[in-house]
């Protein structure tokens, strides 16, 4: 809604009361609206300050360069190691789950999507159970990376399906059509028509799911068989990770060890708002782009 | 080792018992439907398939990919049912029993969306309908970032900022305890109530709006008397979503809601959740048994499944408008 | 066959469809001649665009849709178990009711996709470019922005531009469901212009509700109802003395 299109009644007198309130309404809702936001923010902001207000700043430097910076750097590394894995299995399953799903509709397929989208709701920490018992048990992979790897893949897959099924639907079928009668095969259809076309909300979905992925911490604390007391040590230790690693900050508050994971904090928030901020500017952008036919180009 | 903690039973799945899930998997979907062109075709084929085209491969691996979840669903299922009996064939109960921890989880969920559902809506309220559209490219973006914050982070700052800073101002506030984790949790759970309520709003159509103006009401009236309810399963939805988040979230409760299991109503102290049961045993911070997690898991499965049967009920519901 | 002036192109013979349970085609029965347009006519629902899905086999893309009977193109079952649906649909090109160019491609891309969706390689795409556009009228108006997107053009442009991209395939079919039912008249005038050009090269079926549309560029126009072949006849037949006496309802305004 643009500001042109609001309703402006003329002026008859006085503003009648209920316009006062519906302007008071609005401002309360305002101000609702900013609360969390500016709750977080405080939250945050005391966070990294309570670090700040260490007692002996030249000790967490010194700390540091002991090899704190290289533990964190570590968890760093392990994070995107671990996420990377976890993407190469569940982005193409998942949309592979899509595709398959997005043919026409049939009672078999509606019945698939609906698993689908319940999987996506189950809690992930219930994924962590799976992981421990199918990987480390079943399968012996022990408390590996490859283990967590494979659990965060069972957490993100549903939700990859989910959000590139509702990419694919948003195509539209008179496109599919158009393919098929020119004579392509439902795979080429499918690969140069369909998904060229839903390709920005698959990826803002991917990213969106990868992101989560980053910031998990609950199903590897189940399959990583964690102590806090371990330190995290090689790449193929889950414990590394940074989502896990911040937790140091509850084990000896304010003390040099903190503040480096309080370091880790921001990177990972840091890391977050990127991978966000670029989700938001896809959809963003494609939403403008299918308005297209029909209102004017702003640009 | 930890694992030997939580780690009984060498093989608790049997392989056959894999197998079977993924055969039932594979039958769940649909049987191959191309038909395959006879070898040999006549002498001058017309209009026949030319040879080399890797559609058949495709088509299978989709229908593989297909039937991934489908297994992965059939192996939660299968592997929580299993889990939870412990080598002498009796169900695993957590130390204390599970009651107290389904009550610690309602307890901390209900503080929870006591808070978010009521900002969750109005924000959602005034990101459709009231905000200039300058303010709302701005907020609407930094509510969704709220979402996108992992929950290792809120926990930290339950623990670490909210908790003392709250213990400061209510009187007999614990710091691990129910009202801190509940609050922490209602930051977290805004957005969701919010964008999807959001989404429901919008989507009622023009036309009901512009009757109801068209008649004289209010702005305030209009949205109260026809959008709202027009919109209401969506955001029944939303809530529901909300509580099933509130139910399967485990750092928070794991760190900030406490280790006590009891079943007072009183939110100022520590108690237990069912997940923060899992996560203290996966922590190594109580006593625990493998089937007693994989019961709690059950229970918490449960939980999760019956909020979001009514989510998926009522959004096919509010579908209609769009 | 060949000898004859106007050869047998399509054949249907008891050619019914059902989608699930309804019947919406029921034992359709007649030759289309070759080079020739030939018309549908018939009221919303009849099952004329159904009956053109079944010819290039569009119909069985759509779930629980199931055809019986027989269609033949030069003598051969198009639903025959060697055919390939693809080949067939590029020897039957269609053009649909609302133009559908692909949005992520040029204008010059979607001429050339369906040669490129195919995996074809277009050795001369420069010059099949231009004689399909030509062949459109669209080459004059879009030669300086053949790289820019075709959901720049206009809603008619657009059509003509779908038209060529099904030209470009070379089908000798060319099949119409309701081309001009999105455009204003001006436009769709400029396409009942190609329609008799292209006449001279391919057999046309042409499905309309605009039975002034029927007779003004139709050699021969068959009247459906209720998923029924009332009549089929040469167009002047049709529209002056019809043999039954429901076309003549539905040609006066009777009813539909």
């Amino acid at each position: 809604m643009t500001r042109g299109e609001r309703l402006r009644p003329v002026s008859l007198g006085p503003p009648p009361r209920h316009q006062r309130r519906g302007r008071l309404f609005a401002a309360v809702c305002m101000a609702v609206t900013l609360l969390p936001v500016l709750v977080v923010a405080v939250l945050l902001g005391a966070l990294v300050q309570s670090g700040a207000g260490l007692d002996e700043p030249t000790v967490v430097l010194h700390h540091l360069a002991e090899g704190g910076a290289q533990q964190l750097l570590r968890s760093v590394v392990g994070s995107l190691w671990l996420v990377s894995m976890c993407a190469c299995v569940a982005v193409p399953l998942g949309v592979g789950a899509a595709l398959q799903l997005e043919g026409p509709r049939r009672p078999v397929r509606s019945a698939l999507a609906l698993n689908i989208a319940s999987l996506a709701g189950v809690p992930s920490v219930l994924f962590g159970l799976v992981g421990l018992e199918l990987f480390v048990r079943a399968l012996h992979l022990g408390h590996s990376m490859v283990t967590a790897a494979l659990t965060l893949a069972l957490v993100v897959l549903p939700i990859v399906a989910v959000a590139a099924r509702s990419a694919l639907r948003a195509v539209p079928d008179e496109l599919r059509e158009a393919g098929y009668a020119l004579g392509a095969t439902p795979w080429q259809v499918t690969r140069q028509v369909v998904l060229p076309a839903a390709l920005p909300g698959i990826l803002s979905g991917t990213i969106l799911a990868i992101a989560r992925a980053f910031g998990e911490a609950a199903p590897l604390l189940l399959v990583a068989g964690m102590t806090m007391s371990g330190s995290s040590t090689a790449l193929g230790d889950p414990r590394g990770v940074l989502p896990l690693h911040v937790l140091a900050l509850l084990v000896e508050p304010r003390t040099a060890a903190s503040a480096e994971a309080l370091v880790g904090v921001v990177v990972l928030l840091g890391t977050l708002l990127v991978l966000s901020g670029w989700a938001m500017h896809l959809r963003h952008r494609h939403e403008r782009r299918r308005d297209g036919p029909w209102f004017e180009d702003p640009r | 080792m930890p694992g030997e903690r939580l780690g009984l039973p060498e093989v608790a799945l049997s392989p056959d018992r894999h197998f079977t899930c993924i055969g039932l998997g594979i039958a769940m979907t649909e049987r191959f439907h191309e038909r395959a062109p006879p070898s040999g075709a006549g002498p001058e084929p017309w209009c026949s398939r030319p040879a080399g085209s890797g559609d058949r491969m495709v088509g299978l691996a989709l229908r593989a990919c297909a039937a991934l979840p489908v297994i992965l669903s059939l192996s939660l299922l299968g592997i929580l049912a299993e889990g939870a009996w412990d080598g002498a064939g009796k169900l695993g109960i957590p130390e204390g029993g599970l009651w107290p921890r389904v009550l610690g989880t309602l307890l901390v969920s209900g503080v929870a969306l006591a808070v978010a559902v009521p900002l969750g809506l109005l924000a959602a309220l005034f990101l459709s309908e009231l905000a200039r559209p300058a303010v709302r490219r701005w907020l609407k973006p930094a509510l969704e970032l709220l979402a996108g914050i992992p929950t290792v982070v809120y926990a930290l700052l339950a623990v670490l900022v909210a908790g003392p800073a709250l213990a400061r101002v209510v009187p007999g506030l614990e710091v691990p305890s129910a009202l801190v984790a509940g609050l922490v949790l209602a930051l977290m759970l805004v957005p969701t109530i919010s964008s999807l309520s959001e989404d429901a709003l919008r989507a009622v159509p023009r036309e009901l709006r512009e009757a109801a103006l068209a008649l004289g009401a209010s702005r305030l009236r209009m949205l109260w008397l026809v959008v709202v309810p027009a919109a209401r399963p969506g955001i029944v939805a939303a809530v529901m979503l909300a509580v099933s988040r509130a139910v399967g979230e485990t750092m928070i409760m794991t760190y900030a809601a406490g280790h006590v299991p009891r079943t007072g109503l009183d939110p100022r102290v520590a108690v237990e959740t069912l997940t923060g049961y899992m996560g203290g045993v996966a922590l190594g911070q109580e006593p625990g048994t493998s089937a007693s997690v994989f019961t709690v898991g059950a229970a918490v499965l449960g939980l999760n499944v019956l909020a979001h049967a009514v989510v998926l009920r009522l959004g096919r519901r509010s579908g209609r408008w769009s | 066959m060949s000898a004859t002036p106007t050869p047998v192109k399509l054949s249907m013979h008891e050619l019914s469809a059902w989608y699930g349970d309804r019947k919406v085609l029921d034992r359709i029965s007649f030759d289309v001649p070759a080079t020739r347009i030939t018309a549908i006519i018939g009221p919303s629902g009849c099952g004329k665009s159904t009956f053109i899905r079944c010819i290039n086999r569009m119909h069985e893309l759509m779930a629980e849709a199931r055809v019986q009977g027989r269609v033949e193109l030069d003598g051969h079952d198009v639903y025959g178990l060697e055919v390939a649906p693809e080949q067939l649909r590029r020897r039957v090109g269609m053009v649909f009711q609302k133009p559908n160019p692909f949005p992520t491609m040029s204008i010059r891309d979607n001429v050339l996709a369906g040669l490129r969706l195919t995996g074809t390689p277009a050795s001369d795409g420069d010059d099949t470019v231009e004689q399909v556009l030509r062949a459109v009228a669209l080459w004059d108006e879009v030669r300086d922005r053949l790289r820019s997107r075709a959901d720049t053009l206009s809603a008619g442009q657009q059509q003509r531009l779908c038209i060529a991209r099904a030209l470009a395939v070379r089908p000798d079919v060319l099949l119409m469901d309701e081309p001009c039912a999105a455009l204003d008249p001006i436009a769709t005038a400029r396409i009942e212009d190609l329609l008799g050009d292209l006449r001279t090269r391919y057999t046309i079926v042409l499905v309309t509700h605009n039975m002034q549309q029927a007779a003004r560029v139709s050699d021969r126009t068959g009247f459906f109802l209720g998923g029924q072949l009332v009549e089929i006849d040469d167009t002047d037949i049709i529209f002056t003395g019809p043999g039954d006496p429901r076309t003549e309802d539905y040609i006066t305004g009777k009813f539909g």
